[in-house]
């Protein structure tokens, strides 16, 4: 085994080493993203879906290439490895997979509209001796309009430091 | 108490992950003890900490309950929090601008210069 260096791009994740921490963030993979789907010149969001959006399966709009929006999802699924603040409107989205309307597809591009404007965001680790353990946990009761069913989150921390 | 049922389930569906992570800090001398979860809602707080079985909470199923004698034990502390202050919402529903920055922020995630 040969010593290349410092870890700096690992399957699409690029990985800042600095001395008092970490940068994990996907600032190539997003531009290229972009760039595939021919979304470059679009307009910025402030955030990747709106707060009363309601997407439902029962859509009356026009079908739309279905291999576009799977492809559109399972991009956007990889990234949410360093940015956990899509997460959910990509899982919400990627429910409608077996039939993408044309509503569907707005709501992906919103997605798409907010990442240009914040390429490069990444999760820090930073260092530190703190190794106390937390955990937040949220539901949302029968946020999902088609099944009825409720979504819960959680998050755990180490320390300051996201790790799930 | 619906919305109760979907609290208590996801903390116990956190309580399963912070125990795993719990026994990997073990195998590097790292031992966390009464680790705090943050709930929003009060009524599952009280249901986690009261080992009774409730008449109006038994529609809830058994395996969810196994979090209790964690709390019980001491290894697990849930306590409140505002929902201002609820990190967790931002994978549970789309947010407004401001909330989602501060949660953002919070969970550590900033503009990486390069």
């Amino acid at each position: 085994m040969t010593m290349m260096g410092e870890l700096k791009f690992f399957l699409g994740i690029q990985v800042n080493q600095f001395k008092d921490g970490v940068y994990i963030h996907q600032t190539k993979y997003t531009k290229e993203l972009l760039k595939k789907f021919k979304l470059k010149d679009c307009k910025v969001m402030n955030t990747p879906m709106h707060p009363t959006c309601i997407l439902s399966k029962e859509d009356t709009g026009t079908n739309v290439d279905q291999k576009l929006y799977r492809g559109m999802i399972g991009s956007l699924l990889y990234l949410i490895v360093s940015r956990p603040d899509i997460l959910f409107s990509v899982c919400l989205c990627a429910r409608f997979q077996s039939d993408p309307r044309e509503s569907h597809l707005t709501a992906v591009k919103r997605i798409f509209r907010y990442l240009k404007g914040t390429t490069n965001l990444g999760l820090l680790y930073r260092k530190s001796l703190d190794y106390k353990l937390g955990g937040f946990c949220d539901a949302d009761f029968a946020g999902d309009r088609i099944e009825r069913k409720s979504t819960s989150g959680n998050c755990q921390l180490l320390g300051e430091n996201l790790i799930s | 108490m619906s919305t109760t049922e979907a609290e208590y389930i996801s903390a116990a569906s956190c309580c399963t992950q912070l125990l795993s992570m719990k026994h990997k800090l073990e195998d590097y001398q790292i031992n966390a003890n009464s680790i705090p979860i943050y709930c929003d809602n009060t009524a599952a707080i009280c249901l986690s900490k009261n080992p009774i079985l409730y008449s109006r909470a038994k529609h809830i199923e058994i395996k969810h309950h196994f979090f209790r004698d964690y709390v019980e034990k001491g290894i697990l502390d849930i306590q409140f929090i505002d929902t201002e202050h609820q990190w967790a919402d931002i994978f549970t529903k789309p947010l407004t601008v401001e909330i989602f920055d501060f949660i953002k922020k919070n969970l550590n995630m900033h503009f990486v210069s390069d």
